[in-house]
Order: structure tokens, then sequence, then C-alpha cells
């Protein structure tokens, strides 16, 4: 081997060398946890982490079944339609807007949890008229247990019909049996939890 | 020409042939008939600056022991960071050795002075593995400072720095007795609390030496050395809690003979370190000895035998009092009981120089007892030096290291038990050195090793945040290779400087996940230049330039391949203002930045299928303005 030809040879080795070394980029096709992601971490708080998102999302179980797919794209594309503004950053955390796409959460959580709807309308009427935070409420609204999903979602169809109440978690009850609405439904929805 | 042609050609296949015979070469290699022998010892050659080169390289800050971090193979964890990536190895598997006693920390806190006084280290070489046989128990790269000889008339030197000062004397008692003492002292409070008030900071170190000369070939000599550090914070409660504590101490007794064709060491060492760790709640402590002898014999001008031996115990203790969590303090005395250790190892090699081609075949062998347990590590190794000519030299090696079970970072005593068994890595590397026209020297070389049974937290970062099952203590295997680069010109010259490049890919195999480490640089350069202007002035500036680690994505067929953190680039400078009087007296005035351009660095990059985000620190940016002066 000639020394012009050994030098060639290595300056090639080398810009192979240096090839393989380029940054590839993220190399998987977007997942429905991705899409989940990319839509609800866009307050650009410092703390947000898109691969500790989707890592929650895949572990909670918020990747969609196959029949909800749709609802969960649909619920997606409403959170890009949004303006970033309207994401606020809590604890340096993006928090989703209680306002915004509603109809589209409600639907998703509708097909995640069937009957759930009077869980979900529940949950606004607390947001609106008790400063809670729906997220929160929201998923409360998932049960593991089928019959008492089916007796919570029955107690919160029936709250439906009374004034909304502010009340916080392990305040003391102490209003007569009668005065409390739903009162039967109460009682069957702290058995099935245990209490 | 055609003869010539014809002979250069044979050279080159018998460098190959070399490569294949031998499967080795060596960065640990032959003795070089130029090289400077120390008393009674052979040295082998690793790749670093003599000390007065490092007084000259930007953002070392006169200190030898940083000089390591822009050598090839060498990948910084983050910038201005002691912990350093070697060929892949995790920084508690690259051990710092001084005067051939281990250190227990290289650097004080906060990215601080090395713990020995610069004045005291002769030169400082990083053997990036395989390594000289002497050295044990570490599965990966070493670094090697050596001590100056005691002097032959008095010398001094004095510091004085913004944030500590340091002094050394090193002067003859009488003919036979040497007197050495240094030391450091910080107050760097003050700076500190402009940008963290709620820091606090302390470190000292001290070193003092007595060497007697007994006769012409036999001397005994007394090192003690030793340091502390702490840095605390006030947290928004009230209490401080301390983020780094650790002191250490050391005295070492030692004999050297040279006599005739043989020279000799013994030497017994004893110890004592000590670290808090989780916020100061825990602490470790290990009281260690060791008795160690070395021998040389050069039997004919191609044949040297070299063999040793040493004995170690270390008595760990652990105290949890203050841990108020039931289930850390259960892991740290799971993890980090107190026990007593023993070790004992041997290694023989020699060096064989057939023709051309200097062979070193050795190997050592090290016993490890802990609780009832037991480990064997045997390393062979073997390294092979062939010169083509006065200018070209070829060198490979390939050898097997044990090292026991090591922590996430290297801190005094906070050492785990031998549960789960020995570390191991094979090593190979190939190299050619050049010497240019001007004084230039180029070393080009490829390396790979392979890390079994690997105590790599740090490394396996990533892979632990994709399986909740992969614990801190979870063995995983590890691989490297690269190309490295040095081209050099001493920076003692009127213009003089370094271009160091390395090109690596590092993995981790934990379970059935298969990722880069999570400090896997692919790209690591750096360059200074340094000219004298006269009048005793001289500058010089340092780049550093490195490519991104991997990010963090949540699933496990992207974290094969994973996108990378935006690469890092920062430019030191140095300017010094030198007096002289005479040939001993001098006086300088050092001003020095480290990131002079305040870059930020990313700490870590989280991904999903659409979008990065970063998380960046600093800029970690070092000003300083410092008096020496020496005699």
């Amino acid at each position: 081997m000639s020394d012009a030809r050994f030098v060639k040879s290595c300056v090639l080795g080398l810009l192979l060398l240096a090839l393989v070394a380029c940054d590839p980029g993220y190399t998987l096709a977007p997942t429905p946890c991705d899409d989940y992601c990319h839509g609800t971490q866009r307050g650009g708080c410092k703390d947000d982490d898109p691969a500790e998102c989707v890592r929650d999302c895949e572990s909670q179980g918020n990747a969609p079944r196959d029949a909800c797919v749709a609802r969960r794209s649909a619920l997606d594309d409403c959170w890009l339609r949004l303006d970033p503004t309207v994401f606020a950053c809590v604890d340096n955390h993006t928090r989703l807007p209680d306002d915004q796409c509603l109809d589209e959460r409600r639907a998703l959580d509708e097909c995640l949890e069937p009957g759930s709807g009077p869980c979900f309308d529940e949950c606004l009427r607390q947001v609106k008229a008790c400063g809670a935070i729906l997220s929160d409420c929201e998923s409360a609204c998932q049960h593991q247990d089928p019959t008492c999903a089916r007796i919570d979602f029955a107690y919160q169809a029936c709250l439906q019909d009374f004034p909304v109440e502010c009340r916080t978690w392990g305040e003391p009850e102490t209003r007569k049996p009668e005065d409390i609405p739903c009162y039967d439904l109460a009682l069957q929805v702290l058995a099935c939890a245990g209490l | 020409m055609v003869a010539g042609r014809s002979r250069q050609r044979w050279q080159w296949l018998r460098a190959l042939s070399l490569v294949a015979a031998t499967v080795c070469a060596a960065r640990t290699a032959a003795a070089d008939d130029s090289e400077v022998v120390v008393v009674g010892q052979r040295r082998a050659t690793g790749q670093g600056f003599a000390a007065e080169e490092v007084r000259e390289i930007p953002g070392a800050l006169s200190d030898p022991l940083r000089a390591i971090e822009p050598l090839p193979g060498v990948t910084p964890a983050l910038s201005g960071v002691p912990y350093f990536f070697v060929r892949g190895a995790p920084p508690s598997n690259v051990g710092y050795y001084f005067d051939g006693m281990r250190l227990p920390a290289l650097f004080h806190a906060l990215g601080g002075p090395s713990v020995v006084h610069p004045g005291l280290v002769e030169s400082v070489e990083l053997f990036a593995g395989p390594y000289p046989i002497e050295y044990g128990r570490q599965a990966g790269g070493i670094v090697v400072a050596r001590s100056t000889e005691p002097a032959s008339q008095a010398r001094g030197e004095i510091s004085l720095r913004a944030t500590d000062s340091s002094a050394l004397i090193d002067a003859p008692l009488s003919e036979a007795t040497t007197v050495t003492l240094s030391g450091r002292y910080s107050y760097a409070n003050p700076i500190l609390q402009l940008f963290a008030p709620e820091m606090s900071v302390e470190y000292q170190d001290y070193q003092a030496r007595v060497t007697q000369r007994i006769s012409r070939q036999t001397r005994v000599s007394v090192l003690a050395f030793g340091a502390h550090d702490s840095l605390t914070r006030r947290d928004d409660d009230g209490k401080e809690r301390t983020t780094y504590g650790i002191d250490f101490h050391r005295v070492v007794l030692r004999l050297e003979q040279v006599s005739g064709r043989s020279s000799w060491r013994v030497q017994a060492l004893g110890g004592w370190d000590h670290s808090l760790a989780r916020d100061g709640s825990v602490s470790v402590e290990d009281t260690l000895t060791e008795t160690r002898a070395d021998w040389q014999y050069v039997a004919t001008r191609e044949l040297t035998l070299r063999s040793g031996a040493s004995f170690g115990a270390d008595r760990y203790g652990l105290g949890l009092s203050a841990v108020d969590d039931p289930n850390a303090a259960r892991d740290y005395a799971e993890r980090f009981p107190a026990r007593t250790e023993t070790s004992i190892g041997a290694y023989l090699a020699c060096d064989v120089r057939l023709g051309g081609v200097t062979f070193t075949p050795g190997v050592r062998s090290d016993i490890y007892a802990s609780r009832g347990e037991h480990a064997l590590g045997v390393d062979p190794r073997l390294s092979a030096e062939y010169r083509l000519n006065r200018h070209v030299s070829v060198r490979s090696a390939i050898g097997v290291a044990h090292q026991p079970p090591s922590s996430s970072i290297p801190s005094p005593g906070l050492n785990p038990t031998l549960a789960g068994g020995l570390q191991r890595a094979v090593q190979h590397s190939y190299a050619v050195r050049m010497r240019l026209p001007a004084q230039v020297s180029l070393d080009v070389g490829v390396f790979q090793s392979a890390l079994f049974n690997l105590t790599d937290s740090i490394g396996e970062t990533r892979a632990r945040e994709n399986d909740p099952s992969i614990t801190e203590t979870t063995r995983s295997l590890g691989w490297s290779r690269g190309l490295e680069l040095l081209l050099k010109r001493s920076l003692t010259r009127d213009l003089g400087g370094f271009l160091s490049y390395t090109l690596s890919q590092s993995k981790r195999a934990v379970g059935r996940l298969e990722q880069p480490s999570a400090y896997d640089r692919r790209h690591v350069l750096s360059a200074a230049l340094g000219y004298h202007w006269g009048a005793g002035i001289s500058s010089g500036v340092r780049g550093s330039f490195y490519t991104g680690i991997p990010a963090d994505v949540a699933y496990a067929e992207a974290a094969r391949n994973p996108p990378r953190t935006t690469p890092y680039f920062r430019l030191d400078f140095r300017t010094e203002k030198r007096w002289e009087w005479g040939e001993r007296y001098h006086l300088s005035v050092v001003f020095e930045v480290v990131n002079t351009t305040l870059n930020r660095e990313v700490l870590r990059k989280s991904c999903d299928a659409y979008d990065c985000r970063e998380q960046r620190i600093g800029p970690i940016t070092i000003p300083n303005l410092g008096i020496e002066a020496a005699f």
C-alpha cells in the first residue's frame, strides 16, 4: 500500500466513524401515549418531562383501548388546537385548563369507563362551584370494580338533581340522614369503598 | 528505492503480525532507553503531562491531576466535575495513585484543587487500560501521580488565591535527610455565598515527608498525607445538611534499595477514611493497613523480572443513628455493613526483548475475603512494543483486570461488600506513536474493552428509568470501543499546544435492556495553544468540545439508539506575568478563567416522539487570580 493510499484509507475510515456517531434523533413512530403527552404538556413548564409523561401514561393504563383510540385522538387534537397560553404551570408542571375540550374529555371518559358521564358532570359542577381541579376529580371517576363503578355513577347521576355541595375530604358529617342528598346510594358507595 | 519500499512493507507486515501473534500491546509497555527510572523501580509509560507543562495548560489551574481531563480516552461526566469515564469504565472503576498508594479522593469539593499539593507532583500519567501489572484491583483505568524526588537544595512555593492558599517547603536538613512539608487551606465561603448563600464549604489538605538516605543504595522514608472536605447547605427548614463530607489520612513507611542488578521496595501503610452520605445522616469509615513489597531484577539486557506482593486489611464501620427512614437504613446496612475485609495479592512480570520487539507478559492474582465470602481475581496481561524506526513505534496490549464491587461515586470508606462477586474487565488496545518534526509527537490508537458483572449505577441510569426491577445494585455488562488521537508539542516551548480527540462508543446491557451508557459521548475534543511573548509574559487558550449524552426516553426500543443532548463547548484562558531573580527565585501573577464564554451545559434531556426538553446547569465558570512565588 502506498503512503498516499494509506492516508486516504485513514481519512475515509475516520469519516465513516464520524458518520456512525451522528445523533439519530428519536427512532420510534409516535404511540398513543406520545400523542397524549404531546397534547397535554404544552405549558412549557420547567419540570415537564416528556419521557416521564409517556412512562406514566403507559404504566397508568392511559393508553386507550382500541375502541377509544378515535376519541383519544379527538381529545389530543383539541389540546393541540389550543393556544399554549391557556395551559398554566403549577409546581413547575403543566396543568390542563378546566374549561377547554370538555366535550372531548367527557366522550373519552365515557368510552374508557362506560356510564361515567354523570361523574364527569358532577366534577364540572365541583370545578365551577368549589374550585376543584377537574383532572383530580376526573381521576376519581376511574374504578377497578365494575359494581362499585355502577353504584358510584348512579350516585353521581342522582346528585345532579340537587344543588352542588362544596365539601372537603374527611369533613365530619353533621346533617341528619334525610338531609343528605342520595343518602342510600351514598351509603352503598362508602360500603363499596370498604368504609 | 525498491529495496527501501520492500523493507518498509516488511516492517509494516512485521508490525501487523506482531499484533496477530501477541494479540497485545502497550500502554503498559516497554522501557524506553531515554526514560527516567524511579529509584529501584521500572517505569512504564502512559499518557500525560510533566508538572512544568501542567502549569501552562489553560483551565488546569496549575493542578497536575486536573491535566488528565483533556487526555484521549477520558470522557467527563460534566464539565468541571472531577468524575471521569475512562474508555467507558465508570468513575468508580478508575483508580488514582500517588506514589503507588491509592488516593481515596482526588479533588476537593466544588471542583476544587487536588488533594495533593501540585509542587509535590513530578508527573501524572493516565493508563487507560490495560495498565501496568504492579497496579491492580481496578476494572478500568488508572491515573498515576509520582512525587518529586527530595530536593538537593532548599526549595519552596507559596500560592495565594481568591478561594484558598497553599505552600510547600522541601529542604535538606543534612546530606542524608530531607524534609518536605506542604498543605492547602480554603476560605472560599465569601465567594461561594455570593452565588449560593445557603452553601458553606471548607477544605484542607496536608503532606509531610521525611527521607533518610542510609547508604548510597538504601533509603528510608515516611510520608503522611490527608485531606478534609465539608460542603453543607442550610435548607428552608433551617437544618444544615452535608452535601459532601470526607476525611482521609495516610501514613506510609517505606524502605528502598538499589543494589547492582536488583532493586526492591518494602512499605507499610496505615490509614483512616471517613465519609458522610445521605445529607450527612450516614457515616462510614474504614481503618486500613497494607504491607507491600516490590522487587525488580535486570537479568540481562534482554530480560528484566519484576514481582511483588501485598497484604491488606480494612475494618469498616457504619453509623446510621441519624437516619430517619428505616428503609434507607436497611439498605445501607445491607450494602455497607460494619465488617473486616482482607485481601492478598501478588504479581509476576518480565520484559523480554526479542529482536526489535519488547514483550511484557505478566500475571497478578488477588484474593479477597469478607464476611465468609471469598473472591479470586486472576489478571493475565501481555503487551508488546515494536520500534519501526527512530520515529515510529507500534504498541499493543491485552489484559484482564478484576475489581471488588464499587459504589456509584467513589468516596472514602464507602465500599460495598463482596456480595455479587468481582467486576471484570477485558481490555485491548493498539497504538502507534510517532515523533514528528519540530518536537511534535502524535499518538493514534484504537481500543476496545468489555466489562463484566459491572456495578455502574451511573451508567445504568437510563436503564433503571425504563425498568423498575433494575436497582442501584443490579450488575450489568458493558463494552466500549474507540479511536484516540493526541498531537502534542510541549507547552513549555515558546509555542506549544496539543490536540486531543476521542471517538468512542460505550454501551450497557442490563437484563433484556441494551443501550448506551448514560454518559456515552461520541466525540470528545480538546485543543490548547500557548505562547511565550517574552518579558516573562505567557498566554494560553484551550477549547473543549464534546457531543451529548443519551436522552431519557420511555421505550426500551428507542433507548437502544436515543437522541443526544446538545453538544457542549467551553473556552478556557490563562495568562501569566513572571518575574525572575537569578535562577532560583521567581514571582508570578496568574489570571485564569475556566469557561470564559459562560456556556451552560445540558444536564439531562427527556424526549418523546415529538419533543425533547433539556435541563441545563451553570454556567460553571471558575475565575482564578493567583500569586505564586517559588525559590
